[in-house]
């Protein structure tokens, strides 16, 4: 699709911004980022985010992926509460 | 060995896929039926480091982007990992019927998107606090509050339906739901009728305190279910 995009990176006229995908502006890499995680089909599946070596996530084939801003709020409310 | 899957195409559309995806991995089909999943390994001995989630993001983009150049697709949310190829396997049996019947009728088909909002303005707290919900002088507020929320609302609902008049005439489908933002639209669009979609809302004037962000073109993945 690359005939129908506008060559500019984004044009304002009478308050709507277009913007498009592919000209790599922030606001485009925003949108790409929201639609990765947010859009699109979801599947049950294992998942596993480690930080500074740190295996923070393990999502089992129970729980349905959305994404990692999801999966993140599935595991923190599945996590064992601490005992009093 | 884990799989990373991208998107869902017919097997009939001929698709020239990026060589790798994520972390330089190879992009793979796995095919059931008529419908070709794109997929890369990936092990569960290296982990995504959070760190890196924006860089696999956009990677991840890319194939599908690339992918979606060509053909319709059905994008999967990232990350989508999936144990063993068996597992996708079954997946794609378990909706075969849907899927197929879904890529047909999107086949020359895109998503574009119009997100609306007020300007300046992002959660419901702001109008708490210029109703007078938050602070000293609370007391009358929360039908102020309702009522403002009701009247905002109403205005993006008028601002979403010129829009939609105003595209009509290049739009198949239109869907829209509330965010916690505003308004977000999605109108079903031909492939061929993008340019001429830009250029029928550009000429479309907004209410002064409202923003309308149009961007585009998306794999069709609200029109996957009919309606």
């Amino acid at each position: 699709m690359t005939g129908d995009h506008p060559q500019e990176m984004a044009a304002t006229s009478n308050s709507i911004l277009v913007t498009d995908p592919h000209s790599g502006d922030e606001t485009s890499l925003l949108e790409i980022l929201d639609h990765v995680l947010n859009a699109g089909v979801v599947i049950r599946g294992n998942l596993v985010i480690s930080l500074a070596g740190v295996d923070l996530v393990y999502v089992g084939l129970d729980v349905i992926l959305t994404s990692i801003e999801t999966a993140l709020k599935h595991l923190q409310n599945d996590v064992p509460k601490p005992k009093q | 060995m884990t799989l990373l899957a991208y998107c869902v195409t017919k097997t009939s559309a001929v698709v020239d896929a990026p060589l790798t995806g994520v972390g330089g991995s190879p992009i793979q089909n796995v095919e059931h039926g008529d419908l070709r999943c794109f997929v890369s390994p990936s092990t569960e001995d290296s982990p995504l480091p959070a760190s890196q989630v924006r860089d696999a993001a956009l990677a991840f983009h890319r194939v599908i982007d690339r992918i979606f150049d060509q053909t319709a697709i059905i994008p999967f949310r990232f990350p989508t990992l999936l144990p063993r190829e068996t597992e996708l396997i079954a997946y794609l049996a378990e909706h075969l019927v849907e899927y197929r019947a879904a890529l047909t009728r999107l086949r020359d088909m895109v998503q574009m998107e119009i997100g609306l909002q007020f300007k300046g303005s992002t959660s419901n707290r702001g109008i708490a606090e210029s109703s007078g919900v938050l602070g000293a002088e609370a007391k009358p507020s929360g039908t102020a509050y309702l009522q403002k929320i009701r009247a905002r609302h109403e205005k993006l609902e008028v601002a979403a339906k010129e829009l939609r008049q105003a595209c009509l005439s290049f739009t198949k489908e239109w869907r829209q739901r509330d965010s916690s933002e505003g308004i977000r639209c999605f109108a079903l669009v031909e492939r061929g009728s993008v340019g001429r979609f830009q250029t029928e809302l550009r000429t479309v004037g907004i209410e002064p305190d409202l923003d309308a962000r149009l961007s585009g073109p998306w794999p069709a993945s609200q029109f996957l279910k009919e309606e």
